[in-house]
């Protein structure tokens, strides 16, 4: 078989970490090649160098037999590469067709849609050419990106994580989509973390550890147990989760709440959701079907058109975000980042964001502070070269860990935990289920918001599903089938 | 009474050109996603070497050309800043501001009082002898009708080119524009500079069409009414043009309300257009709460590869 | 061309940034003011002499940094929770505006504390609409905050032409001189006045404020990030109004200096910029509440030597807004490149 690209001995360095040790790889013309790895394995590093995002510090770059060094994304889609980014590179105010003849075509603008139905046509991609980009689901957003690298001819087309903001259905339709590419001659590499979808799609798949290939492997000679082993480094059967089941009192309920989202459209129409003291309940859904604003309406930071919350028979839907903090709710928010930190202040700080009215109105006793922050710090783990640093410089697995330390400590009545583990590696996740589930143990009411069917699966006492802002059900943990929550997930009914 | 209302809008036209034309320019600018709060100092050099340049050659328009220069050099300034170094746009902008109204006091001073050739209006034939609309909008200068030809032609560039399509997604995801093989800060710095040579010239309008005199600061603020206009107008050029010509209005209402004999003292009329400007701002707010239309990434820098 | 973070930050090109800025911008003016034909070196030895070379020069200096000092905390403490207070100019007129109004009607002893009170609230105010908006529609403070200095000053001078116009100045649009209890006390036989003193007292109490209360513990959150101190439960929209608050009344307070101490009647043009000279002044100092002092001090003596020019050369005063803004600007273009590399 033709080599289609080559890298070799590829490096690349970021401040503090090396991305890319040595890395080889070859990709073979016709074939999906898999990239496996852990998050921060270096996959995407690897990808974005060849496709001209970053430049590598060492290595070198063999395409259709030529030494190729791509200063932008520009020279790769010149040479026929494409990629589909984990974020969409869209412009929400334009159309479809717009965003896909973006950067192309003549100064003045002719009607293109003709040349992009016969390649809709061709690979059975389902999407409305004329569709404003803001009204599109995640999956058609994705198609759309799709479209762009085919309308651009590319030959090799590069998919990050593609499938984790997809229903079980829509993934199905991907790959579906993606064997009639490679039946017409084009390539692809499939990023991916997963591995049932690794053995699923690709023809062959290197393994990614810390920044190093472990392994390149025939899809077909394979299976889960061994690439599990070589993705990791060691034999990991995630722990099973100890849960005391204990029926109790109803802490948090939400009753017909409604609200709106940042452009005024209703996200969540007449939600009710009731969770008791140790119990944890699993939100699934695709995002944007109305999470983020669950989460934001419970903390208090969107307004409830409609609806009450309470917090132990206390309406707490129109108090503010400080009382009901006081009342003891927590939150491990979504948007780490954004909302759980100030990534300019310090460790200690960070630790005090909600709490530092306790030590001295006028007089703040910091000293006091950084010794309660030094016994956070050890007993969540947090590893820091200082008390001192701007959080900025912590790890996402540190930081998740410094606001687990942050809320988990205040016992809350109720916590929200929003993408607890999303981005962190495997010792992170674990822990952080861990304490979730011990913080449910000792009594609190959690509601777990998660993208990931197994993870809710693995932690949840029960599973609501939610789409386009509504409740489709709520099920106990034993008497639903992930395929029946990916139905209602997609939309579908039971 | 029809007498007053004809010159009254006649006047309001003149006075909102200079607006229009820095309108336009900041509006091209923040498409693209930069935020030039620089506009006041850029209107202030427009005017200052306009002036200058037209006094020194005794040509109004070389003036002009001057004017939008003067904008461009200063837009370069605020482009090395925000889009090569890619440092906070807000405090750039804002020291333009500054260097703008202190090159211009310093390098102006010797034409102040002076006398330079202005530029005429020109009566079109036929059209300028239409009933009150022929003195309103026939029997206006050169750069009034420009103005509003290129109006239309920023619509059509947003629009209808390729180009414009880059614009738009430079200044509402710059990554997505990148990827897509847009060279995001070429489009950016075109969009300031020529930004920048609009607001110079419209700088240049009002020393040499509107005033026609040079004094130190003689722009008043206009320049952030202009960074108001474009919020107004929700980023849309054909509302800039109603924009500028209400704001022209309040503008030359305290001259043309005294010249009738109304008593109202002149500094209280003056603060018409300030006051006039924070409401309309707060109504547009509250108006599209939620549908804000500026563009996402607008003020943002664009650094590749850092999310 | 790339440009890639700094691993290793040199802390002495850091420190040293803000020197090197100021003697960059020096040569620079330098240059603008060879081009106008004055000779630099002569000008800024003038400049030097005017102002440290004798005790009125010297006296001087601190004259003119007060107002500097407060409008600088004007514009740094609303900076601290990330907003932009451009509107000092006409907090500074507002106050100056109510001292004088009592100053010339309620003349008593109590009449300077009264004065001071009165100013600082009217300052506040006067903030306090930019602050509510932001607040409560998220209107852009910048614009918002600097209109308003347009309408405070044509305020003052509508009163000065006006209502508030003297009985004894040959139609000059002042009010009339300030009885003797209404002006602050002065020094040394120089202009050096009462309120000079109190401007350093309210910086100290400032930088306890932020370095001690949990008030401005919580500011420090919001100016960090607005959204994680909304998730822990700060109030940001209060947060927003009380420091804007705070920044009008401080420059309120200056403007009540400025004419109970330097100028003793209302007039048209009280303040030459002093609060926009606020801004590069607060950037200058990084947020530092302590370190506004010496930018202050260092714009203090840029305006000392540069009415030493406008007398000498005639040079208008404006070139003092041209050397702020080079300082700013060389400082962010500096640090840059200390924090980034460029690499090809």
């Amino acid at each position: 078989m033709d080599v289609i690209l080559e890298m070799r001995n590829i490096t690349k360095k970021f401040p503090g970490i090396v991305a890319n040790k040595k890395v080889n790889i070859k990709v073979f013309k016709g074939e999906i090649h898999g990239l496996l790895g852990e998050n921060g394995a270096g996959k995407t590093t690897l990808m974005n160098i060849l496709f001209g995002i970053y430049k590598q510090d060492d290595g070198e770059i063999i395409y259709k037999g030529e030494k190729v060094e791509f200063r932008s994304p520009k020279d790769a889609i010149k040479a026929g590469i494409g990629m589909v980014h984990q974020h969409f590179n869209l412009v929400e105010t334009l159309t479809v067709w717009q965003n896909v003849v973006l950067g192309r075509g003549e100064f003045i603008l002719k009607d293109e849609k003709k040349k992009l139905l016969d390649v809709i046509n061709k690979y059975g991609i389902k999407i409305n050419l004329d569709a404003r980009i803001s009204t599109l689901s995640v999956g058609e957003k994705q198609r759309v990106e799709i479209l762009k690298a085919l309308y651009r001819d590319v030959e090799l087309l590069i998919l990050d994580e593609p499938t984790a903001i997809l229903t079980p259905q829509e993934t199905r339709t991907l790959f579906e989509s993606l064997r009639k590419m490679v039946k017409s001659g084009l390539t692809v590499i499939f990023i991916t973390h997963k591995l049932k979808e690794a053995l699923d799609v690709t023809d062959r798949i290197t393994i990614l550890r810390n920044g190093e290939v472990v392994r390149v492997v025939e899809t077909a000679k394979t299976n889960e147990v061994e690439l599990a082993k070589m993705m990791v480094g060691k034999e990991v059967v995630l722990k099973p989760i100890k849960r005391q089941k204990k029926k109790g009192k109803k802490v948090l309920k939400i009753e017909n709440v409604t609200a709106l989202n940042d452009e005024g459209v209703e996200a969540l129409k007449s939600i009710n959701l009731v969770v008791n003291s140790g119990e944890i309940l699993g939100l699934a859904g695709v995002s944007g079907n109305g999470q983020k604003e669950l989460e934001e309406v419970i903390v208090g930071v969107r307004r409830i058109e409609k609806g009450k919350i309470y917090l132990d028979d206390i309406d707490i839907s129109r108090m503010s975000i400080k009382d009901r903090i006081k009342s003891g709710l927590s939150c491990i928010p979504e948007d780490r980042l954004g909302s759980g930190v100030a990534s300019k202040l310090s460790v200690v700080e960070n630790l005090m964001l909600r709490d530092f009215e306790n030590y001295g109105k006028f007089n703040l006793d910091f000293e006091k502070m950084r010794k309660k922050a030094k016994e956070l710090v050890e007993e969540f783990d947090v590893k820091t070269p200082s008390l001192d640093i701007p959080v900025s410089m912590l790890s996402g697995g540190n930081l998740q860990r410094l606001i687990l330390a942050r809320e988990l400590s205040r016992n809350p009545k109720a916590l929200i935990a929003s993408q607890p583990t999303r981005g962190l590696d495997i010792a992170g996740i674990e822990y952080v289920r861990k304490k979730i589930v011990d913080t449910a143990n000792s009594g609190t009411a959690v509601i777990l918001i998660s993208e990931d069917l197994d993870e809710i699966f693995h932690m949840a006492d029960r599973i609501a599903v939610i789409y386009e802002g509504q409740i489709k059900g709520v099920f106990d943990k034993d008497v639903v089938t992930k395929e029946n929550v990916g139905i209602l997930m997609a939309g579908g009914s039971l | 009474m029809i007498e007053f209302i004809v010159s009254l809008l006649q006047a309001s036209i003149r006075a909102g050109t200079p607006l229009l034309y820095a309108t336009l320019g900041e509006m091209i600018t923040e498409k693209s996603g930069i935020l030039n709060l620089g506009v006041e100092g850029l209107m202030i050099m427009g005017a200052m070497s306009g002036f200058a340049l037209s006094f020194i050659t005794g040509n109004p328009w070389i003036g002009i050309l001057a004017g939008g220069f003067a904008g461009l050099i200063l837009a370069f300034i605020h482009g090395f800043f925000s889009i090569t170094l890619k440092v906070d746009q807000t405090v750039s902008g804002l020291m333009l501001v500054l260097l703008g109204l202190g090159l211009s006091g310093l390098i102006g001073k010797s034409y102040i009082g002076m006398v330079a050739n202005y530029i005429d209006p020109i009566a079109i034939p036929l059209l300028s002898s239409l009933p009150i609309l022929g003195k309103i909008l026939f029997t206006q200068d050169l750069l009034v009708y420009s103005s509003l030809l290129i109006t239309v032609f920023i619509w059509f560039i947003l629009h209808k080119t390729s180009f414009g399509l880059s614009i738009i997604a430079a200044g509402e995801n710059p990554e997505a524009a990148d990827t897509a093989g847009i060279n995001v800060d070429l489009v950016r710095y075109i969009c300031l500079l020529v930004g920048g040579f609009l607001i110079g010239v419209g700088g240049a309008y009002l020393s040499l069409a509107y005033a026609k005199l040079w004094t130190e600061g003689m722009t008043a603020g206009r320049g952030w009414i202009c960074l108001a206009l474009v919020i107004f107008s929700g980023w849309i050029p054909q509302r800039a043009v109603i924009g500028a010509y209400l704001f022209g209005g309040l503008d030359v209402l305290s001259f043309k309300l005294q010249a009738i004999g109304f008593t109202v003292p002149y500094q209280l009329l003056k603060m018409i257009p300030y006051i006039a400007t924070i409401l309309v701002l707060l109504l547009s707010l509250i108006k599209d709460k939620y549908r804000l239309k500026a563009p996402s990434a607008l003020g943002k820098p664009y650094f590749r590869g850092e999310r | 061309m790339r440009i890639e973070r700094r691993e290793e930050i040199s802390k002495i090109v850091l420190y040293s940034l803000p020197f090197l800025s100021i003697l960059a911008s020096l040569i620079f003016v330098g240059i603008l003011l060879w081009f106008v034909g004055v000779n630099p070196i002569e000008a800024y030895y003038i400049m030097l002499i005017r102002t440290f070379g004798s005790k009125l020069g010297l006296s001087e200096l601190f004259v003119k940094s007060t107002p500097l000092i407060l409008t600088g905390l004007a514009v740094a403490i609303p900076m601290r929770a990330g907003l932009w207070n451009i509107g000092a100019e006409g907090q500074l007129y507002m106050g100056a505006f109510i001292a004088s109004f009592v100053a010339l009607n309620f003349a008593s002893p109590f009449a300077i504390p009264i004065m001071f009170v009165l100013a600082a609230i009217f300052g506040a105010a006067w903030a306090f609409i930019p602050a509510i908006l932001k607040a409560k529609f998220e209107l852009n403070e910048i614009i918002s905050t600097l209109l308003l200095n347009y309408v405070a000053i044509y305020w003052v001078e509508y009163l000065v032409y006006g209502p508030m116009r003297g009985k004894n100045v040959y139609n000059f649009p002042y009010s009339d001189l300030f009885p003797e209890c209404a002006t602050l006390p002065r020094f040394f036989d120089t202009r050096l006045h009462l309120g000079v003193i109190i401007a350093f007292l309210i910086v100290f109490i400032m930088y306890l404020t932020f370095r001690k209360t949990s008030f401005g513990f919580s500011v420090n959150v919001v100016g960090a990030n607005p959204r994680a101190a909304e998730y822990a439960g700060i109030d940001r929209k209060k947060i927003i109004v009380y420091t804007m608050l705070i920044g009008g009344a401080i420059a309120g307070i200056a403007g009540m200096e400025e004419i109970s101490g330097i100028h003793h009647r209302l007039r048209a043009a009280i303040s030459p910029g002093y609060g926009y000279a606020g801004i590069p002044i607060s950037l200058l100092a990084k947020g530092n509440i302590l370190a506004i002092i010496l930018s202050a001090m260092l714009f203090g003596f840029l305006y000392v030597g540069g009415s030493a020019l406008q007398t000498t050369y005639s040079i208008p005063i404006a070139v003092v807004y041209i050397f702020q803004s080079l300082v700013v600007l060389f400082i962010i273009g500096g640090e840059f490149f200390v924090r980034y590399r460029v690499v090809r």
